[in-house]
């Protein structure tokens, strides 16, 4: 059932083949004070077999960007505008049914804290056979172990932890359990919400191998949703800056990082604390996030940008394509 | 109370010291079960500071820097006496907090206060912050209520929270997590304390918020003289705000020194694989240091011998049997690790 008119990609200078097409897509949370635009506007492609981050500090909206892509956004919040593509075809349109064989066997979601996402009274075993009989009918209890201890072995876990309640195991194993269980049924994109914010360093740091690794055993299109620029820099082909419910500069991920184009970014990267460098200097980023309630009326970054002129206040500015990069800021408007 | 900086440990003399940790222990009990007990199982315990022996200079930073289960929030507490001490000693102006009475103890409370992780936490939802900032005062029957108002408006000024007198009848709610954990610093500060221990002050704030955190606590200590212990899970923050640093694993200090040399010069694997293990915005970086494999072990049966053995790639078969004692390699610069 593929849409006659396929969707074209909003980079259109780039061939690549988009997986995920996000247009105009707009998230609303009616709260009793009023409409929360959590996401506004927002338009994303995302490459097959890529690995994008997507970053901002907490309520800029990126989890329910990632929630959106499953329509899966939590009550009272919902999608008010915009659609989502998954291989040309509206996942919006689509019934729960449809939706529900996506989730999970297409596209599989993990999330910040492996304990909460795992049943506490299941054994491991139980979770992954559970997930690939539900979407693959045919396949017997016997064949669904032999797969999830050649997942888990693959994941550096041995096979009797197979047979561990979620509590016998530590936070690292869980988080990997969970890839287990994304990976289990193929899934052709994998969008990891936090996945290591509750780790401890080495630990993260095992785990970015691991993700690493996965990419190019099984060449799954990886979506890193976090705050940790760090992190980001390790993995991501390329970047998706947000801020305020909105994106403000999508890019290469080395580009991004030497030469960052929106102001937001640019204080972004001035104030994170880098251990390989030797000078001391952090600038703090003057101001406070936007009230999404009550949004600002122009760039939502305008009030605490050092360029900000009268027309950032008052007009959205759209989106440029400037140096290979999609920024939304008024300053790269005439530049070519 | 003078303020000195000091970097130079050669003129290290006991008046430049405010705190002294003396081989300081806590085992936690472990619950057993009804059948362990009727089988008269031995009683097994968590050691979770297992042999702890520091200073803390007047003025400084120190920062306590390991991974969750390391010890290092369980170190913090034994030293402003929330918990008391299986074994081992705390010397706060050279006097042991540990054989005080709880009344002698308030005394020493007033000049040694706490910043926590949690703003949200910390805070009580149905106190206002001004009732907030004045109940110390209070509670050690200082000034007038009308100065203990004052003294709270112009704290919370200080903390950078304007206009006060607005701050002053809020409740928590009505205020963002970073203001919150500047009241809770301004709170800490308003019975103008020597000593403030901060355990993981900046971990729940935004990268943006962090920094001005981290300012504001920096100003702080100019302008009271303050010492901090920062209790941190994350080098990158402790970098930027301590003077020295003691890395913890499983209840023991592996290395400690002045910040530059331990970061520069880190002489045990842990801590260079806990440096490299930090990933940097720099797509272009790449780790010199192998990251080990596994997790933090067990604190109910730690390994025999040195605590990181099972882990650690230079690995000799003293390191199975003997557990090595911290020694000084450089000026300041002390680690346990046979192969020193």
């Amino acid at each position: 059932m593929k849409a006659k008119n396929e969707i074209k990609n909003i980079d259109k200078k780039s061939q690549k083949k988009a997986i995920i097409k996000v247009r105009n897509l707009e998230v609303t949370f009616p709260i009793r004070q009023g409409n929360v635009i959590a996401l506004d506007d927002i338009n994303l492609d995302i490459y097959h077999g890529e690995t994008i981050g997507i970053v901002g500090e907490s309520g800029c909206g990126k989890s329910t960007l990632g929630f959106s892509l499953l329509n899966s956004i939590q009550s009272p919040g919902r999608i008010t505008k915009g659609e989502i593509y998954f291989h040309d075809e509206n996942i919006l349109n689509k019934t729960k049914k449809e939706i529900q064989r996506i989730r999970g066997k297409q596209i599989s979601m993990i999330f910040q804290d492996p304990m909460t996402s795992l049943n506490p009274l299941l054994r491991i075993d139980k979770h992954i056979i559970e997930t690939i009989r539900k979407h693959e009918k045919n396949v017997s209890k016997k064949e669904a172990l032999e797969r999830a201890a050649y997942l888990l072995d693959k994941l550096g876990i041995v096979r009797n932890r197979l047979f561990d309640y979620p509590h016998q195991l530590s936070g690292g194993m869980r988080q990997r359990v969970m890839i287990g269980i994304g990976l289990a049924l193929n899934a052709e994109v994998l969008i990891a919400d936090e996945p290591t914010t509750s780790l401890d360093v080495i630990v993260e740091a095992q785990f970015i191998n691991l993700l690493n690794q996965l990419k190019d055993d099984f060449g799954i299109t990886l979506i890193l949703i976090t705050h940790n620029m760090g992190i980001v820099a390790e993995i991501s082909d390329r970047i998706a800056v947000m801020y305020g419910g909105k994106i403000m500069e999508i890019g290469d991920s080395r580009l991004v990082f030497k030469d960052p184009l929106h102001p937001y970014t640019q204080g972004l990267l001035k104030s994170i604390p880098n251990i390989a460098l030797d000078d001391n200097s952090l600038e703090p980023m003057p101001g406070f996030p936007p009230d999404l309630l009550n949004p600002p009326k122009g760039c939502r970054f305008a009030p605490r940008c050092k360029y900000a002129t009268e027309k950032c206040f008052n007009e959205v500015p759209p989106v440029f394509e400037y140096r290979e990069r999609l920024v939304s800021c008024f300053l790269y408007e005439k530049k070519k | 109370m003078e303020s000195v900086t000091l970097k130079d440990t050669a003129k290290e003399t006991k008046k430049d010291t405010l705190i002294e940790i003396k081989n300081l222990k806590k085992y936690f009990e472990v619950e057993r079960d009804l059948i362990q007990k009727l089988s008269s199982r031995t009683k097994r315990y968590v050691k979770a500071v297992d042999g702890v022996t520091f200073d803390i200079k007047r003025g400084e930073v120190f920062g306590l820097v390991g991974e969750s289960g390391s010890g290092k929030t369980t170190t913090g507490r034994l030293i402003i006496n929330i918990i008391s001490p299986t074994e081992g000693s705390v010397l706060f102006d050279g006097v042991d907090l540990t054989k005080l009475s709880k009344r002698e103890l308030k005394h020493f409370r007033r000049r040694m206060q706490v910043i926590f992780q949690d703003p949200y936490a910390s805070l009580n939802p149905r106190m206002k912050i001004g009732k907030t900032l004045m109940q110390p005062l209070e509670i050690h029957k200082i000034g007038t209520p009308r100065e203990r108002e004052e003294k709270a408006l112009e704290l919370l000024g200080k903390v950078g929270l304007t206009p006060p007198e607005i701050i002053f009848t809020k409740y928590p709610h009505q205020l963002s997590g970073g203001q919150r954990q500047r009241v809770v610093i301004a709170r800490a500060l308003i019975l103008n304390p020597d000593f403030v221990l901060a355990d993981e002050p900046v971990a729940m704030a935004d990268v943006s918020m962090r920094v001005l955190l981290l300012e504001l606590m920096m100003d702080m200590k100019k302008e009271f003289n303050l010492t901090y212990l920062f209790i941190t899970h994350d080098l990158a923050t402790a970098k930027y705000v301590c003077d020295r640093v003691a890395i913890m694993y499983l209840g023991k200090i592996m290395e400690l020194g002045p910040l530059r040399d331990v970061f520069q010069n880190p002489l045990h694997y842990y801590t260079k694989a806990l440096l490299a293990a930090i990933p940097i915005p720099d797509p272009d970086h790449k780790r010199k240091v192998d990251i080990p494999k596994g997790e933090i072990p067990n604190p109910i049966d730690p390994p025999a011998g040195c605590r990181f053995h099972p882990r650690c790639p230079y690995k000799m078969d003293i390191c199975e049997k003997v557990e090595p004692q911290l020694q000084m390699i450089e000026e300041g610069h002390y680690v346990a690790c046979h192969m020193y």
